[in-house]
């Protein structure tokens, strides 16, 4: 935990804040103005990033904090979803903004990194891209799982708009975390000569993908039959990624070949 | 058929299930032991009632051809596991019984400078396998980014750093005093010339770099002190300050070369993250000798079922983004959004 007094810190933090203010409004059932701060955080996450590329002098995707940075920047996805896949969830992706750049603005170092040979590869960037990109579609179709759980009163036609659109998620999010994983097996085989080496975080994503996939058979035999049990499956599986994402990282419990990516 | 279906698909979940709880109970072993674990014999049930269903699952596709998309990642997902069969180590036992291919799964060679060899350490017992060819290092050396630093500590943690450049004062402000670079050393040795002990930089094979710095107090005392690279944080309990010098390592490299009979036949840099591919074996960087950078050690790989996992990688990455994003999330009927 460190706070970072610098203009980048900044920046990050005036995302953070415009984005919560967003929330706020929304919440409060000024959409039109929560949508307005939303695309002023954006901006601001813009801003952030441009500044590191500028800093730093090439594409800022080398390490986490630059990762997060980049995810900070959701906003085109929210549009994506609401224009392309018609699915909504602007507040729930303004929570998610805050959530990608806590980790940015208080956890991760923001010195330029010089990379470990291991981490000097083309695969790097595209790898974590993928997966944290995956991992935003899989968050907001966990939102929305858990919307439909705890909506009480409502019509059918309501609460299966609240399933499907959370299947919709993990439709779009499941090909990406397929990628990631595949990209990160097929790099493991360049540099260690192993493309799968049964390491803690190998291990845990792939109990994460094999999660989504019992999902869709599940759900291929059910439809929408069991909604319920459909939406507890998506927030197991977030559950799932966030051990993988975090508790393989943070908790001394596992040592594997994955350990200097904290 | 319905009722069938429904068996089918509750037999794969249970699978799908008890994959995931290995999966997680492999985590909690340690990559080592889960690398037994998922390769013990006991396991090989498993695995193979998985290729079959999913086989069988192909069979029912092809039949029906239902949906291409599904078609390739069930396909990707039989070849995956079929390739890493076959190259496992019972794989390659196999490969020795039924098609008479002799090949090493894994090993390490270790290599002096200007050496060839062709045995590869097998296992931790030590037993020797021999490659039909053998392999020369030319040179192995270790590249860092520049530039190196000079570290200073004081014993309450105050610290500085600075880049090494010859004979540039720096300030340690107005409690220390300051300080000095006055040599730098790529391979630091101590020779006797006529009973007199002399500091030279050799030129003799080996890599021991060090500079000689020295630090002015402000009392006007001046000492001098010689920094290590490769072994850092040296001190006697009366110094003042704990020196380091570091530069953070950029790459490996081990330049060789393939022998043939005789004759030289392919010359690459292996290096982390680019391995060489010949012969059927990948080779990579994988260790070092610490002190003298006399010898590299490289992992040898073979490569059998590589091509036809990656194969399976592509169908299966295809195959997904077929199905999920071409042919599911874009369509304008929702109608299977309902599912059956
Ligand atoms: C244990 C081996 C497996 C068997 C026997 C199996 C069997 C099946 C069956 C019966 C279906 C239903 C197809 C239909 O309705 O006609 C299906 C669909 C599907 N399977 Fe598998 N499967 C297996 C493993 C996998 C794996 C490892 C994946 C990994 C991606 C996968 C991905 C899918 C997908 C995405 C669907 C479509 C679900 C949907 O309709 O949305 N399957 N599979």
């Amino acid at each position: 935990m460190e706070i970072k007094y610098t203009a980048q810190g900044l920046l990050i933090y005036v995302s953070m804040a415009i984005y919560i203010l967003a929330f706020f409004f929304t919440l409060i059932k000024y959409r039109k103005t929560g949508l307005n701060l939303y695309v002023i955080g954006f901006i601001a996450a813009l801003c952030s990033f441009a500044y590191r590329w500028h800093h730093v002098n090439h594409i800022p995707m080398q390490n986490l904090f630059e990762v997060f940075l980049c995810l900070g920047m959701l906003y085109p996805v929210s549009l994506f979803c609401d224009k392309i896949l018609r699915v909504g969830g602007y507040a729930a992706d303004m929570l998610i903004g805050v959530i990608v750049l806590f980790p940015a603005g208080f956890v991760f170092k923001s010195e330029p990194q010089q990379l470990p040979p291991a981490l000097q590869s083309w695969l790097f960037a595209p790898h974590v891209a993928a997966y944290m990109l995956s991992y935003i579609f899989m968050s907001k179709a966990a939102f929305w799982a858990f919307a439909h759980l705890t909506t009480v009163k409502n019509t059918h036609q309501a609460i299966v708009h609240q399933e499907i659109a959370a299947y919709k998620m993990v439709c779009a999010g499941f090909p990406l975390l397929t990628l990631g994983l595949i990209l990160g097996s097929y790099w493991g085989q360049c540099a260690w000569g192993d493309f799968w080496g049964w390491d803690p975080k190998e291990l845990w994503s792939l109990a994460s993908w094999l999660f989504y996939v019992g999902y869709f058979h599940f759900r291929s035999m059910y439809g929408i039959k069991y909604s319920r049990i459909n939406s507890i499956w998506v927030i197991l599986g977030l559950v799932l990624i966030l051990i993988t994402l975090l508790w393989v990282n943070l908790s001394r419990l596992f040592h594997g070949l994955h350990s200097y990516a904290t | 058929m319905i009722k069938f279906h429904q068996t089918q698909m509750l037999i794969v979940l249970i699978f799908i299930f008890t994959l995931i709880l290995f999966c997680i109970y492999g985590a909690f072993l340690g990559a080592d032991r889960a690398q037994e674990f998922f390769n013990s014999p006991s396991m090989s049930t498993p695995w193979f009632v998985l290729l079959i269903m999913l086989s069988a699952r192909l069979f029912i596709f092809l039949k029906s051809a239902r949906n291409f998309g599904l078609l390739l990642i069930h396909l990707g997902c039989i070849l995956i596991l079929a390739g890493a069969m076959y190259g496992s180590q019972t794989g390659h036992l196999f490969q020795r019984k039924f098609f008479q291919i002799d090949k090493i799964h894994r090993g390490q060679m270790l290599i002096g400078q200007g050496q060839e060899t062709s045995q590869v350490v097998l296992g931790r017992d030590g037993r020797i396998g021999q490659l039909p060819f053998s392999i020369k290092l030319n040179e192995f050396r270790i590249e860092y980014y520049e530039p190196k630093f000079l570290q200073i500590q004081t014993r309450q943690g105050q610290l500085w750093k600075f880049p090494i450049e010859l004979n540039t004062e720096f300030d340690l402000g107005s409690v220390f005093g300051k300080v000095k670079i006055l040599r730098k050393f790529q391979n630091f040795r101590i020779i006797l010339d006529n009973n007199i002990r002399k500091i030279i930089d050799s030129n003799e094979p080996g890599y021991n770099p060090a500079i000689e710095v020295q630090i002015e107090y402000l009392t006007g005392e001046t000492i001098n002190q010689y920094v290590f690279e490769n072994f850092g944080g040296h001190s006697h309990p009366q110094d003042k300050f704990l020196l380091s010098c570091t530069g953070a390592i950029r790459d490996f490299i081990s330049d060789i070369a393939i022998v043939e009979n005789r004759n030289t036949v392919a010359r690459k840099n292996i290096e982390v993250n680019h391995p060489l591919h010949y012969g059927g074996y990948y080779f990579y960087q994988q260790s070092y000798d610490e002190q003298g950078y006399q010898f590299s050690i490289l992992s040898v790989v073979s490569d059998s079922g590589l091509s036809i996992v990656y194969s399976g990688y592509l169908m299966l990455v295809a195959g997904v983004f077929w199905h999920f994003w071409l042919s599911s999330l874009f369509k304008t009927k929702e109608k299977h959004l309902y599912g059956n």
